[in-house]
């Protein structure tokens, strides 16, 4: 494509969303018109910016990677991280203090919930997925990214879409559909930012100097396709008038419902978990010094997930108002998923063969490994939760909430944390990370911040169903519905510690990174990888 | 098929992906459409008055799924305490669905009715007021905050049009009908029940007869929640899916 | 490209590499094949018993003919059934003498007690002795006769409820609708207060009776002792529902109070309305034991 059509289509679509904030800062008022000047004074900057280049003589291209919006990348995801997890740490202390939410229109749990749950999940993992997998689809394919300016629009589309979701919630505007809680304005920003990741990911993969594609990107493939499909149908949605940013979504009842849960279990199946394993199959053999376990099992370790995740869905509609055949599709495909997300598993933990003496003096390396042992847990438990007799005992409790954070600490951001101690030094071309002790304490505040958070989880939700479900040989309750609330709260309690030991992991670790990257450069050897030169 | 072939070609390995993921959804989901029993036929369901659905809207905005379902499983366990499991077609209006994924107060599917207007006034101004343990947050601004009624004649049309039948009428009186509904003295209690017919709750919900405040609407939303289906005409043979 | 032998495996690699990395070319575990195939075996077993695929205006219904609906339905009358048996004694004639039974108590309180938990608590509290708005229920002063069959019949029907034959009582507005001058509110005020001997002023107090003979009477009774079964309290006893200070007081006589107590029939079953009266007859008595 030549540089114009490039240029072309990156002015219109930027200038659609410009557009977009404009008629929303004309028309609508409070915290939506505020949304309306931050979407044309972002688009409008990034309009100017590309106007500017595009006018300018065409510049040389270095021969090398293109590194720059990692740097930035990075910097995206520990700052969205540092508020996620505060935030999170917070919603645990309002429900162990209730007082804490202080009646506030803007700060009680319903409204800071999904701020938490945005932050962690498309503020800190999805800046790291982009961060990393611009990283990882150069060095496997030996190319720069196919373009200059798209990576640049890509990542600041994304933050917008993050930063006008969490700032929205606190004015109550949300859609309330889990994990896609961003009004239909915000949605768009996404879509038009997605359809440039996937461009540029396919043009990259083709410029590509190696015949065949590396696992890593099959994954991040995946997991930009994917999300692509789940956002435009989950989203479907039609708005009440731009003069406001409420939005009824197309869908309703039983069939809205599905749509959700295929949509929030394929986010965890295709965010939560193939962007992630597409980081494990870069960082954990390159960290390491070994070989990929087996490249058949990472076949049937992919396409085993992509196509069972989508069908698992319903899982979390067990005993509803959905019909009982979806449920059990969605049962037993989660017990067959299990298979090739212990495939992932198994070739994660046998590459380390031969390299287990690394797990105990690199700190990056146990985390990574302790990731896998997550996700292997998490899988193993979700595969559990999903059997419809299981999921009488989690559903609605504290025990799905245990399962989540097994994943999300012990897996997402274990696994993040790993490849970041890796890519951080690689990136800004530091001799290593500040301070191998700092990794190791942040490690271990980390692992004991899970252990007891989802500890005590499992134990408050297993407590709270059995109780829901208590009956005296007479036939009545053993149990009214307070004492269950009574009885969570010593659990409240420990997850809210917990919590803040994680969350003091994740400082000192922002701290260590922080340093690292003001430390002095290494010295150039002239071997550094470079790409092969475009045809 | 080769699979070496497949990781030549990124545009091609992107389609499989496509092809491969998309037929768990379309499997699961398309038919909920077109398959007649997933929304049962029972006696009662109406569209949402705009009272309700102004309050339905606070609900949401306000995140209360976050710690409430309204979805009565088909465990005994939650019938007992909850009442009859809910129905499909209990929340076929509901753009989007509310059944919530997390218990951490009890589930309001069939909360209409089970308290009064006064006692939810109180306990969503200061939970802990009125019961002793709650971790509920409070609302108490719901009662100073005028309700919005203005953008509602386009919020039922573009529900219309998301296929909720709400009729010409109903759309255009949607102001003057939430304003009267929260108003038992304007005498308008023929025309909202010629709309929406006899099971519509019509008075002053939050104890301020001299104001619509949001409150009015959250309340009048909660003691219509699951009073609508008349379960004497379920045939449990047909339900059964 | 030759594949080369990775030297710690001694497994060969697929002979491709992507900035240093390789992969070894293993074979899958065996163990882990006969894993796939089994979960696909159990998968396919619950396909053919149990509901799954849909048709296009159906779906396969599985031969075990099951039904997530039959079956709670099913698990729901059982436990009706356990429970009419071990509540039979409830289903007594007279409710009168199962109050006077004095065995009931220490055998059936705490299982009562957390259907009363789940229904009544929120309004009178989880110890049954109300709060601000909702009357005390263990202080053996009532509203409506106290009698056990007049307690079971205003649980079924309600007070001021949407039950079409609810009780109904209600204390007019007597300033927000004129009915009366502010000073002869505040006159009969100080009648009120005077009548539990809380601070009133003597003279206002003596004004105000006139005023109570005229326009409370009726339904309060000339005694202000209330007892005349209409649901207007007693205003002697120093026991309230919206509170004894003056400007609680003002608050009731200048609005109104038609307190709500909903209807239980059709959510509660007779046999549970029957167990909460007795319920909560014994929170008045003093042999509690919890
Ligand atoms: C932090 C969690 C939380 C949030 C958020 C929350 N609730 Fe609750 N809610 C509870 C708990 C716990 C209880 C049980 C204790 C009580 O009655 O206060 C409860 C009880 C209730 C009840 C009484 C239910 C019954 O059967 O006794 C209603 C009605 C209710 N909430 C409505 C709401 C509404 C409306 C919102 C949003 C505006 C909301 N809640 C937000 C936790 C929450
Ligand atoms: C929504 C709040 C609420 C709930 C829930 C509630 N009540 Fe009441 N109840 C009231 C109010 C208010 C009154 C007094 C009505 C009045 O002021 O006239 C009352 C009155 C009563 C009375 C009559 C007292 C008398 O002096 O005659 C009894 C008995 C009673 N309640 C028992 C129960 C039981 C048992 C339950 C549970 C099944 C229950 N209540 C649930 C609010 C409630
Ligand atoms: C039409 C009958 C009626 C008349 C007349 C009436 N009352 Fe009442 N009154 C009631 C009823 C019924 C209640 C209980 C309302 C409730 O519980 O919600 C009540 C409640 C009260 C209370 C609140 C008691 C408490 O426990 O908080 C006071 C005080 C009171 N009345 C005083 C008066 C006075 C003074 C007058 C005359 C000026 C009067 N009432 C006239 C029926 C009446
Ligand atoms: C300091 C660390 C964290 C703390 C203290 C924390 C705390 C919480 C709390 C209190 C909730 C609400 C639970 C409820 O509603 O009862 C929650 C929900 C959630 N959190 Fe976290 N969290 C942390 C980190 C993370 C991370 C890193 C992720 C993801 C990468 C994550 C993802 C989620 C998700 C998906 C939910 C919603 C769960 C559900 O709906 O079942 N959290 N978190
Ligand atoms: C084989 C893989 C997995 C299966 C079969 C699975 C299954 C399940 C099940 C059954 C539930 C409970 C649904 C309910 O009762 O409401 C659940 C919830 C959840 N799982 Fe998993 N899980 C898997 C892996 C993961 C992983 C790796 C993560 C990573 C973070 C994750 C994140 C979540 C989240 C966020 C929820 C909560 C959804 C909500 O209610 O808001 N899952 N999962
Ligand atoms: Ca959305
Ligand atoms: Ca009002
Ligand atoms: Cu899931």
């Amino acid at each position: 494509m030549t540089r114009e059509v490039e240029y072309t289509s990156l002015i219109l679509s930027t200038g659609a969303l410009f557009v977009l904030g404009a008629a929303i800062l004309g028309w609508g008022s409070g915290a939506y018109a505020l949304h309306g000047w931050l979407i044309a004074l972002v688009t409008g900057w990034g309009l100017f910016w590309l106007i500017n280049r595009a006018t300018d003589p065409e510049p040389e291209i270095p021969l090398e990677y293109k590194d720059d919006v990692i740097k930035w990348g990075v910097l995206a995801c520990f700052f969205w991280g540092v508020v996620g997890f505060t935030v999170g740490d917070i919603l645990a202390w309002q429900l162990a203090i209730p007082s804490l939410n202080g009646d506030m229109f803007w700060s009680n749990f319903g409204r800071i919930r999904p701020i938490h749950t945005t932050a962690v999940i498309f503020g800190f993992g999805g800046n790291a997925l982009i961060a990393t997998s611009f990283y990882v689809v150069q060095r496997t394919s030996r190319a720069r990214l196919a373009s200059e300016t798209l990576p640049w629009l890509v990542l600041g589309g994304y933050n917008l879409f993050v930063v006008l979701a969490v700032t929205g919630y606190p004015f109550g505007i949300t859609q309330s559909k889990e994990y896609a809680e961003p009004e239909w304005y915000a949605d768009l920003v996404l879509l038009v930012t997605w359809v440039g990741y996937l461009f540029l990911y396919l043009k990259t993969l083709a410029r590509r100097a190696e015949p065949h594609i590396y696992v890593a990107n099959w994954y991040y493939l995946a997991f930009i396709v994917v999300i692509a499909m789940l956002h435009v149908v989950n989203n479907l949605a039609v708005p009440v008038s731009i003069t406001g940013p409420k939005s009824y979504p197309l869908f309703a009842g039983v069939q809205d419902a599905m749509t959700q849960w295929w949509y929030g279990h394929n986010a965890v199946g295709f965010l939560l978990t193939a962007g992630f394993l597409g980081m494990m199959y870069y960082f954990l053999p390159k960290a390491a010094g070994r070989p990929i376990y087996s490249y058949r099992m990472s076949i049937l370790g992919f396409w085993g997930i992509t196509f069972l995740y989508l069908w698992a869905g319903s899982h979390h509609l067990h005993y509803t108002a959905l019909p009982d055949w979806v449920q059990y599709l969605g049962m037993t495909m989660s017990i067959i998923l299990l298979v090739p997300s212990w495939g992932s598993v198994f070739n994660g933990l046998l590459t380390l063969n031969g390299a287990w003496d690394k797990v105990r003096t690199d700190p990056a390396i146990r985390f990574m490994m302790v990731a896998i042992l997550f996700y292997g847990l998490s899988t193993f438990e979700g595969s559990f939760m999903a059997i419809r007799p299981v999921n009488t005992l989690s559903h609605y409790t504290d025990w799905t909430v245990g399962h989540v954070h097994a994943g999300a600490l012990g897996w997402v951001a274990f696994i993040t944390f790993g490849a970041m101690y890796k890519m951080v030094p690689w990136v800004w071309k530091r001799e290593g990370v500040y301070s191998l002790r700092l990794e190791a304490l942040h490690f271990w505040l980390a692992l004991g911040g899970t252990l007891i958070y989802v500890g005590a989880m499992w134990n408050s939700g297993i407590t709270q169903s059995l109780m829901w479900q208590t009956y005296e040989p007479s036939g009545a309750f053993t149990y009214a519905f307070m004492d269950t609330v009574d009885a969570m709260i010593p659990y409240y309690w420990m997850r809210a510690i917990g919590g803040l030991l994680y969350l003091l992991g994740a400082l000192i670790g922002s701290y260590n990174i922080y340093m690292t990257v003001r430390g002095a450069p290494r010295p150039e050897t002239g071997g550094e990888a470079r790409p092969l030169p475009a045809e | 098929m080769d699979h070496a072939k497949l990781e030549r070609n990124g545009i091609v390995f992107a389609m499989a992906i496509l092809g491969v993921a998309s037929i768990g959804g379309i499997v699961e989901i398309a038919p909920l459409f077109t398959i007649e029993n997933t929304v049962e036929k029972v006696d009662g369901m109406r569209p949402y008055t705009p009272l309700e659905l102004a309050g339905r809207d606070i609900y949401v905005r306000e995140g209360c799924y976050a710690c409430h379902s309204q979805m009565i499983r088909t465990l005994r366990s939650d019938v007992d305490r909850y009442g009859h499991y809910s129905l499909a077609a209990e929340s076929m209006y509901d753009h989007p669905h509310q059944w919530g994924s997390k218990r951490t107060g009890p589930d309001l599917a069939r909360i209409g009715n089970k308290y009064s207007d006064d006692w939810h006034v109180a306990h969503l101004k200061a939970p802990r007021d009125v019961v002793e343990g709650s971790v509920m947050p409070g609302y108490p601004f719901l009662s100073e905050t005028r309700l919005a009624t203005q953008h509602l004649p386009a919020a039922l049309a573009a529900l219309a049009r998301a296929g909720v039948p709400y009729s010409q009428t109903q759309i255009e009186q949607a102001e003057n009908d939430a304003i009267w509904q929260a108003d038992i003295d304007a005498d308008f209690e023929d025309d909202l029940i010629a709309r929406y017919g006899e099971n519509v709750q019509i008075r002053d919900f939050d104890g301020n007869p001299d104001k619509l405040t949001e409150m009015d609407a959250l309340v009048a939303y909660l003691q219509m929640l699951g009073t609508l289906v008349d379960f004497s005409t379920l045939n449990p043979e047909e339900a059964a899916r | 490209m030759k594949p080369e032998i990775d030297p710690v495996s001694g497994r060969e690699t697929t002979g491709h590499e992507w900035n240093g990395i390789k992969e070894l070319n293993s074979p899958m575990p065996k163990a882990f094949n006969i894993w796939l195939w089994a979960s696909i075996a159990v998968s396919v077993l619950m396909w053919v018993l149990y509901p799954s695929f849909p048709t296009v205006h159906s779906f396969l219904g599985g031969s075990l003919g099951y039904s997530s609906r039959s079956a709670v339905n099913e698990a729901v009358a059982d436990g009706l059934r356990t429970r009419a048996e071990a509540f039979s004694v409830f289903e007594h004639e007279d409710i009168a003498e199962l109050a006077a039974d004095q065995t009931l108590r220490p055998q059936f309180e705490d299982q009562i007690g957390v259907l009363f938990r789940d229904n009544c608590a929120a309004c009178h509290g989880r110890d049954a002795a109300g709060q601000k708005g909702f009357p005390n229920l263990s202080d053996n002063h009532w509203l409506w006769s106290g009698t056990p069959a007049d307690i079971e019949y205003t649980l079924q029907v309600g007070i001021n409820s949407s039950n079409e034959d609810t009780r109904y009582a209600e204390m007019p507005a007597f300033g927000r609708e004129e009915m009366l001058e502010k000073t002869e509110i505040s006159d009969v005020i100080d009648f009120v207060l005077s009548l539990t001997e809380a601070a009133h002023d003597t003279g206002a107090a003596q004004r105000g009776q006139v005023v109570f003979a005229d326009n409370c009477a009726s339904c309060h009774g000339e005694d202000a002792a209330g007892g005349l079964e209409n649901g207007a309290p007693n205003l002697t006893d120093d026991t309230w529902i919206y509170g004894g200070t003056r400007s609680d007081l003002e608050k009731t006589l200048k609005q109104g109070r038609a307190g709500v107590m909903p209807a239980w029939a059709g959510r509660l079953s007779d046999a549970e309305i029957r167990q909460l009266t007795l319920y909560v007859l014994w929170q008045g008595q003093p042999d509690g034991d919890s």
